[in-house]
């Protein structure tokens, strides 16, 4: 399979990938995890900054007709003034709420006091509460940790759901062939079609007749439906990439068609269809639409940030929110791509 | 009683095509039987058959005294190497050889100790904790040669094992088979449609074509005493020479003709005595086959008289190609032949080596 392509072409091919990659995976993630980490003084600026701030250059200057005193923030290479006052507790507010600096009273007094001993402005530097969005993010959003398990849930049974269904219809796809398989296989992509409102709201009538609104196990019927589909369709072709000579070979050499099945063919699509489950994990995962109609007291984690956060003017917060949903699904990718990759003597798959 | 014997075997596929026609074979015990055959003749066919992963549409298999015909595979106890070796990806080498041997209920001890004695036969000793993966192809076809070997079955099928493997290490891994047979003596039929490996392999060699069983024979019956045409234009490299000619007879010489007389070349093929019972093809059309090397050149004599076209020099051999009937003969001769093109040249033919075949039926005519 390996061939050598000129020089300029790997190169080409390679920066190709570079840039793919920047304008896909680096640059969004970037842009989210440096908004989640600004304040809202920061957020507004344009144009937005590529890597978060741990700090800003400042300058405090005593007004001494009006006896007040100003908050100067550098910005190029000039200083915008952003707040004028006279009281402590007002510029320790505006520090905490627009510009994520903790300042206690005593500290903001001793600062007026430095600014009023000067001629010129006070050239100061103010220290960011990096995580301030995000603890504001967990202190609004009430009951995530439950929010978090319910998604967890929510995820694990549409997996266990769409692999078991899907993985049972990709094997007959794939390795028999009967009078209506293509039409079979077909209509299983209709089903994709439906858009998860109008599966969902024709089922909550169902769900609550049989007691299982607002539960995990209900939201995971809903989105397991059209993965089923796709599951089928990605292990199908999982199914059709073992040789069936494999399966012959076991049967020749003493198996039953249970035992090829349990010996060979599921071990052999097993990291594959493993794989595929990160399918119904992120749409599981990431839905917030059915989850606002099936559920009530126990939302998802992504309902709980759209809720939260949902209404939100400023992108910061709901930056934060959007990164505390990314990171399990992360662990969750991560956790499978070290799986697949040790196994059977490394082979790529 | 032979060991294995197929009674009209037959398969009819779903979509209509009928790849195997009544086949009658008996293979004795510990033989090695090669079938040999053009792409699609229905070897693959035949072998599953026998292995029971297609179901036979008629006739019978018998394998030592009992019949499996619908028995599934895992109660044939038959062994097979498969085209693509088969070797299951997820488990090491030594798991390929032990699951069957587990399949099969044996204790821990003598799967381990078996396992160690085929892996030493195929060399693979210090591969057993390898994955396919991470073997070669002539490695991964060895593991394979080891897990059929580790099983003693009654039967052992091979499918073109070597036809993955590069032109070097195929005639080495060829030899490597034939030693393991002559060693453990196990009934073997072995699929290919590579001819030079069917002959330095088999004992014996089954023919076949289009679903049909053309000859069966040593290497040497089927090489000199081709039973039929399609075994004649079949086998060796090159191919016989072969023609369709009408036979006269002038004065006790038997003199081929060309069927449509546009080159008006005659071909003197001997005393007729020499063909004993020819009488009644005389005047008839026939297939006359000769092989290349059963051709020999001298100075222009005004009989068999033709050119010399084109001298491919082969180091141990030389082919000449001549214009025979209009049509390209080759000749074979041994060393370097000085030669040039356009040489006029008489072509002598040992009348023994002469193969005629019916123009009806394309079989053999025999004369004794
Ligand atoms: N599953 C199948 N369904 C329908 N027709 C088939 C099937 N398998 C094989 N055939 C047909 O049966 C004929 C014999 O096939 P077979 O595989 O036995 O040939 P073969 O002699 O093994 O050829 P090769 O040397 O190319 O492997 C071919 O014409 C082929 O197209
Ligand atoms: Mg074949």
């Amino acid at each position: 399979m390996s061939m050598r392509p000129g020089k300029l072409w790997s190169r080409t091919v390679f920066l190709l990938i570079l840039a793919t990659i920047a304008s896909t995976v680096i640059l969004p993630i970037l842009y989210f995890l440096t908004i989640s980490f600004a304040s809202n003084y920061e957020a507004y600026q344009f144009p937005a900054k590529i890597f978060p701030t741990f700090s800003y250059s400042a300058q405090l200057r005593y007004n001494a007709e009006k006896d007040s005193y100003t908050l100067l923030l550098k910005k190029g290479s000039t200083y915008e003034a952003v707040k004028t006052t006279q009281d402590v507790s007002d510029f320790s507010l505006y520090c905490k709420s627009q510009l994520n600096v903790l300042l206690s009273s005593a500290a903001v007094q001793e600062l007026f006091n430095k600014a009023k001993n000067t001629d010129h402005a006070l050239p100061i530097k103010l220290k960011k509460d990096f995580f301030r969005n995000y603890i504001v993010f967990f202190i609004l959003a009430e009951g995530s940790m439950c929010a978090l398990f319910n998604s967890l849930k929510a995820a694990g049974w549409t997996i266990l759901i769409s692999l078991i269904l899907g993985g049972v219809s990709g094997y007959i796809m794939a390795r028999y062939k009967f009078k209506f398989s293509n039409t079979f296989s077909t209509s299983l992509l209709v089903v994709r079609m439906f858009p998860a409102v109008a599966l969902s709201l024709p089922l909550v009538v169902y769900i609550m007749k049989m007691n299982l609104y607002d539960t995990s196990f209900a939201l995971a019927i809903v989105y397991a439906v059209p993965n089923i589909a796709l599951t089928a369709w990605i292990t199908s072709s999982i199914f059709k990439g073992i040789s069936v000579e494999l399966e012959e070979a076991a049967m020749v050499f003493g198996a039953t068609r249970l035992k090829t099945l349990m010996t060979i063919t599921f071990p052999l699509a097993f990291p594959a269809i493993i794989a595929s489950s990160l399918y119904a994990f992120l749409a599981a995962w990431n839905d917030s639409i059915t989850a606002l109609i099936m559920t009530n007291n126990n939302p998802t984690l992504a309902l709980l940030v759209y809720r939260t956060v949902g209404s939100s003017t400023i992108p910061n917060l709901p930056a934060a929110g959007a990164v505390v949903l990314l990171v399990p699904s992360l662990i969750f990718t991560f956790i499978i791509k070290n799986y697949i990759n040790q196994l059977w003597g490394k082979v790529a798959l | 009683m032979s060991y294995l014997k197929l009674n009209s075997l037959k398969k009819t596929y779903p979509n209509g095509v009928t790849a195997v026609k009544d086949i009658d074979l008996e293979i004795e015990k510990g033989e090695f039987v090669v079938i040999l055959g053009p792409s699609g003749c229905g070897k693959t066919t035949t072998l599953r058959m026998l292995a029971g992963l297609e179901e036979v549409t008629n006739g019978s298999i018998i394998l030592n005294g009992r019949d499996i015909t619908h028995l599934p595979p895992r109660q044939r106890d038959i062994s097979m190497i498969f085209q693509s070796y088969a070797v299951w990806p997820h488990m090491t080498v030594a798991e390929n050889i032990a699951y069957p041997l587990k399949l099969r209920k044996m204790d821990k001890h003598t799967i381990h100790s078996k396992v160690q004695e085929v892996a030493r036969i195929c060399n693979i000793l210090d591969y057993l904790n390898r994955y396919p993966a991470q073997l070669s192809g002539g490695q991964r076809q060895r593991v394979a040669v080891a897990r059929a070997l580790a099983v003693d079955s009654k039967l052992s099928l091979m499918d073109e094992p070597l036809s993955n493997l590069d032109a070097k290490l195929r005639t080495s891994v060829r030899t490597f088979l034939k030693e393991i047979h002559r060693n453990t003596g196990a009934t073997t039929i072995f699929v290919t449609h590579d001819q030079a490996e069917a002959m330095a392999l088999a004992d014996r060699i089954v023919v076949m074509n289009e679903g049909k069983i053309e000859q069966v024979g040593s290497t040497r019956e089927i090489y000199n005493q081709c039973g039929s045409l399609f075994t004649a234009q079949f086998m060796g490299t090159p191919p016989a020479n072969i023609q369709k000619v009408s036979l006269i007879s002038n004065q006790e010489r038997l003199i081929a003709n060309d069927k449509n007389a546009e080159t008006q070349f005659s071909l003197d093929l001997g005393n007729q005595s020499a063909f004993p019972g020819i009488d009644r093809y005389i005047g008839e059309e026939i297939f006359l086959a000769i092989r290349p090397e059963n051709i020999n050149i001298s100075e222009p004599k005004g009989i068999n008289e033709t050119s010399i076209e084109i001298v491919e020099p082969q180091g141990a051999y030389t082919i000449l190609v001549t214009k025979v009937f209009g049509s390209e003969w080759k000749i074979m001769l041994e060393g370097d032949i000085d030669i040039r093109i356009g040489q006029k040249v008489s072509l002598i033919i040992d009348p023994g080596k002469i193969m005629l075949f019916d123009a009806q039926s394309k079989k053999r005519v025999n004369f004794s």
